[in-house]
């Protein structure tokens, strides 16, 4: 791979830790050296807005530390001894062991040593997520489909109008929590029992996620491989929908709808009381906008669900003018077309210059070339920012001037929150 | 495909150079008893968990050297830590009055393809391409577990690319791997600054060297030179918020003391040898029996010992009265203390000081260089307590929290939200607090004072949390994991 100034997200091994600590009662293994889960650690949850996630985070997270001689003479004796005191000491519903960099290069062969454990009552299942492996979102895949190989259950019926939600990454996204809470609600309001959230699933939940009519996968590049191996594996169907941000979660529900046959007049009647809601707070920041917000012309540097979510929401529903978009989490050549065209397919034929790219000072140097009245990005922008005195409203990872508990920028309610918080960043820069 | 390339650049691990000791619990007097008698084991556990690497502090330390570039050359999650390290540096130039800059790092970010095929190539690219981004005056290259594993040779990389390249580079050896103890990698970062270092020309005859990790932070430093500059002694900090010039001339000094002797050990020997610098290494100036320790011996390397008797003495009476009605406040509370070693004893000191029972106190390692001599002072002062010698190990932490009981926790970041869930309240000791020196002393003494006075929050969560824990392992002799197996 390719050097990046300034890492907007960590390695794969971060990613399948996320996944994890985001499950009600699972305690991660870690197999690496003695600093991974640490350094993920401190770096993640510091990194997405200060949140600690997880029954066993940090440094409660159990992990075999490997040293030289596990480098030399191999660290399958360590991790065995590790989960056996692991699942005397700690109370867990899943043990899930996740191996690092170390592992993965010296050739442990960590299946085989899960495997003396199947017969215990307890669940301890493995991913293999080296840290060279890739980013966070491409370690939240393979842990997920760890989940697929190894907990979900093959069913015998389907249980009508239910769903999983998947793609959003935990701690990735720093505001994870709130996004996913809000599509909950306005699937449940159309009808649809969620299953599994992606925030604080049981064992029990993930053991049963089979039974679902439908998989709604929320992102337009993370979780394609698991969605398409949960089909595989278990013949439950997906639908990707970006996370829908304003308005645009009309659509989304609308979609949802027609996929599962829902009652349309239903589905809309929610539609019409989501966005008279929405309205009603849009309706009153009149004054504000005409005062701070006219003619802005904005720049979204973020991974692709926030890139074309408030890319359409500041275009479409509030009136603004889109110059730049700047795509981070290297989605691969095959699907930029798709992305491209959620991001530049706009009202009033409008369209940002869209970018692919991960490098800080390739990033900058594009910005500076064209700089936008308004920014939205992650913490490491603004320094750069405030060189070009360009207000901004930080909402990625890494995300350290910022505190993300349950606030969230999806669906309806959350696209207020954005726009209170594009008006403090403006206000308070003025 | 474990083909390991040891180079004799690599600086030795804690564990080898000082037999520094990363598990032990049990009572200090054991502790000492054992250090003395030289029979203290490198022992393991048969449990543990996430834990501190040795590349911490040479990717943290040297983000913060001021217009370096770090480059870490390793997959790209081992550069996970610099959000916060971008934080504390944000934090210490403001507090020093310096212009905001931001930590300038490039990951290597190696992949499968690299792992397989080498990532030397990368790695070049990636050092050339930030000298002609940036212009810096250093380039610090960070190994990793993954980059010592396969094999790649950074300092012949580095060597093949210097000639083209302005910006001085120090490969710092730091695999994660190689070392339970984390101040292995404090050695290999300064290690990799002594390349810097030139030849003094002039001695400045008045001034002292002063190490000072990033975790002590400005008004400390203000209250050190302070009490030093009363006897004509200047002080030069180092390594960091200070620019490479500074780092160059470093050797200019007529003496070199420190703040965190955990951190400095291993630099000031070579320091010493390379440039003939004596040093002194009391405990950190914490407290007044151990801020007149380190007075003492600091000022002795000038030859100002009768000198620093008057301003002990000067300030020892200013302090009395208000020390007296903090005492009053703290008078029969127990503490837990949770740092490193060499910070937590001299925290001790103060608390006993302060009339605060210390219950448990905690170091991530221990090696009698730093460890043996305050406690053995502490010991001869306040009853016997636990000493929990562990890289973290959180469950350890929570069994002993449990047991103990503790009014307050004194510590850092590692410590403090986990003593929050048990519902102690926290006295944290973060790069904002002053602590050290006499002032120090009675400022971090109303800390804890205020500390104890809304206990709410960890109350309230101390009913809502629920620790990973099996029940069983609160009434389990907290240490049984130690020196159980260890494969």
């Amino acid at each position: 791979m390719s050097y990046v100034e300034t890492a907007r997200s960590t390695c794969a091994l971060g990613g399948a830790l996320s996944l994890i600590h985001s499950i009600e009662k699972a305690v991660p293994i870690i197999h690496a050296g003695p600093g991974c889960g640490s350094v993920l650690n401190f770096g993640q949850n510091l990194a997405s807005g200060y949140q600690f996630i997880g029954y066993a985070s940090g440094s409660a997270s159990p992990s075999t530390n490997t040293l030289e001689k596990h480098v030399i003479f191999g660290g399958e004796n360590r991790l065995r001894e590790q989960i056996k005191s692991t699942l005397e000491l700690v109370d867990a519903d899943l043990y899930f062991v996740v191996s690092g960099c170390t592992a993965g290069l010296i050739g442990d062969d960590i299946r085989s040593v899960v495997s003396e454990f199947s017969g215990n009552s307890e669940t301890v299942i493995f991913s293999e997520a080296p840290g060279f492996k890739g980013s966070t979102y491409q370690g939240y895949e393979i842990a997920y489909k760890s989940l697929i190989d190894q907990v979900i259950q093959p069913v015998t019926r389907k249980e009508k109008n239910t769903v999983n939600l998947l793609g959003i990454v935990p701690a990735q996204d720093p505001f994870w929590q709130g996004n996913i809470s809000e599509i909950v609600r306005l699937l449940g309001r159309i009808g649809l029992k969620v299953n599994l959230s992606g925030d604080g699933d049981t064992v029990k939940k993930i053991r049963k996620a089979a039974g679902v009519d439908l998989n709604i996968l929320l992102s337009a590049n993370t979780g394609i491989s698991a969605a398409k191996h949960f089909k595989e594996k278990f013949d439950v169907s997906y639908i990707q929908y970006p996370l829908p941000i304003g308005t645009e979660t009309g659509k989304f529900l609308r979609e949802i709808a027609n996929t599962l046959g829902l009652d349309k007049q239903k589905v809309n009647k929610v539609i019409e009381e989501e966005e008279k809601y929405l309205w009603k707070y849009l309706i009153k920041f009149s004054e504000a906008y005409a005062f701070i917000l006219v003619n802005k012309e904005f720049g979204i540097i973020g991974d692709t669900n926030y890139v074309i979510g408030m890319t359409r929401f500041l275009t479409n529903d509030l009136g603004l003018h889109p110059k730049l978009a700047v795509v981070t989490d290297a989605p691969s050549e095959s699907i930029r077309d798709t992305i491209k065209e959620s991001i530049t397919n706009l009202n009033y034929d409008l369209s940002p210059g869209v970018i692919f790219e991960s490098d800080a000072y390739k990033i900058w140097d594009e910005v500076s070339k064209n700089p936008p009245d308004l920014l939205i990005g992650s913490s490491a922008d603004k320094p750069a920012a405030q060189k070009l005195n360009i207000p901004l409203l930080a909402t990625s990872y890494p995300l350290y001037d910022r505190i993300a508990l349950s606030k969230g920028y999806s669906g309806y309610r959350g696209s207020i929150n954005l726009v209170e918080d594009i008006g403090d960043v403006l206000l308070s820069t003025m | 495909m474990a083909n390991l390339k040891l180079h004799s650049k690599i600086v030795p691990s804690r564990e080898e150079r000082l037999n520094t000791i990363v598990a032990f619990g049990g009572s200090g007097e054991e502790l000492v008893k054992n250090a003395k008698k030289g029979c203290l084991k490198q022992q393991e556990r048969g449990f543990s968990q996430a834990a501190a690497c040795a590349e911490m502090m040479p990717i943290c330390n040297s983000a913060m050297l001021d217009g370096n570039v770090v480059i870490a050359h390793s997959p790209i999650g081992c550069s996970a830590m610099l959000p916060m390290i971008s934080l504390f540096n944000k934090l210490g130039r403001h507090m020093r009055g310096l212009p905001l800059e931001n930590v300038r790092s490039i990951s290597t970010n190696l992949g499968e393809h690299d792992v397989v095929y080498g990532g030397t190539q990368e790695l070049e690219k990636a050092i050339i391409e930030a000298d002609i981004r940036h212009n810096p005056p250093v380039i610090t290259v960070i190994t990793s577990c993954a980059s010592g594993i396969i094999g790649d040779d950074v300092d012949a990389a580095v060597n093949r690319i210097q000639p083209g390249v302005k910006a001085t580079i120090i490969p710092l050896h730091c695999e994660g791997f190689r070392s339970g103890a984390v101040a292995t990698g404090y050695d290999a970062f300064l290690h990799g600054l002594l390349k810097v270092i030139e030849k003094p020309g002039e001695r400045k005859k008045d001034t002292l060297l002063i190490v000072n990790p990033l975790s002590i932070s400005r008004p400390n430093e203000v209250e050190i030179e302070r009490l030093l500059n009363k006897i004509g002694i200047n002080v030069q900090w180092f390594p960091l918020f200070t620019n490479i010039s500074n780092i160059k001339k470093a050797s200019e000094v007529a003496g070199a003391t420190t703040l965190c002797p955990l951190m400095s050990n291993y630099f000031f020997r070579e320091f010493e040898q390379k440039y003939d610098v004596p040093f002194a290494e009391p405990p950190m100036p914490v407290g007044i029996e151990f801020t007149d320790w380190w007075l003492r011996d600091a000022a002795k390397l000038l030859g100002k010992e009768k000198e620093i008797e008057k301003v002990i003495e000067d300030e020892h009476a200013r302090i009395k009265p208000e020390l007296e009605d903090i005492k009053i406040q703290l008078k029969g509370k127990k503490a837990y203390i949770g740092f490193n070693l060499a910070k937590s004893l001299s925290l001790q000191s103060l608390l006993v000081e302060l009339g605060i029972d210390t219950v448990v106190t905690t170091g991530f390692e221990y090696s009698d260089d730093y460890g043996l001599a305050p406690l053995e002072n502490l010991k001869s002062r306040c009853s016997d307590f636990t000493v929990h010698i562990g890289n973290f190990q959180h469950f350890e932490w929570a069994n002993l929290f449990n047991r103990e009981k503790p009014d307050v926790l004194v510590g850092g970041l590692e410590l403090g939200g986990w003593a929050l869930r048990q519902g102690i309240p926290v006295a944290p000791v973060l790069p904002q607090t002053f602590f050290t020196g006499y002032e120090g002393a009675l400022s971090y003494g109303k800390d804890i004072v205020k500390s104890l006075k809304n206990p709410s929050f960890a109350k309230n969560l101390a009913q809502r949390v629920k620790l990973p824990y099996r029940k069983e392992w609160y009434s389990e002799n907290p240490f049984k994991y130690i020196g159980v197996n260890g494969q």
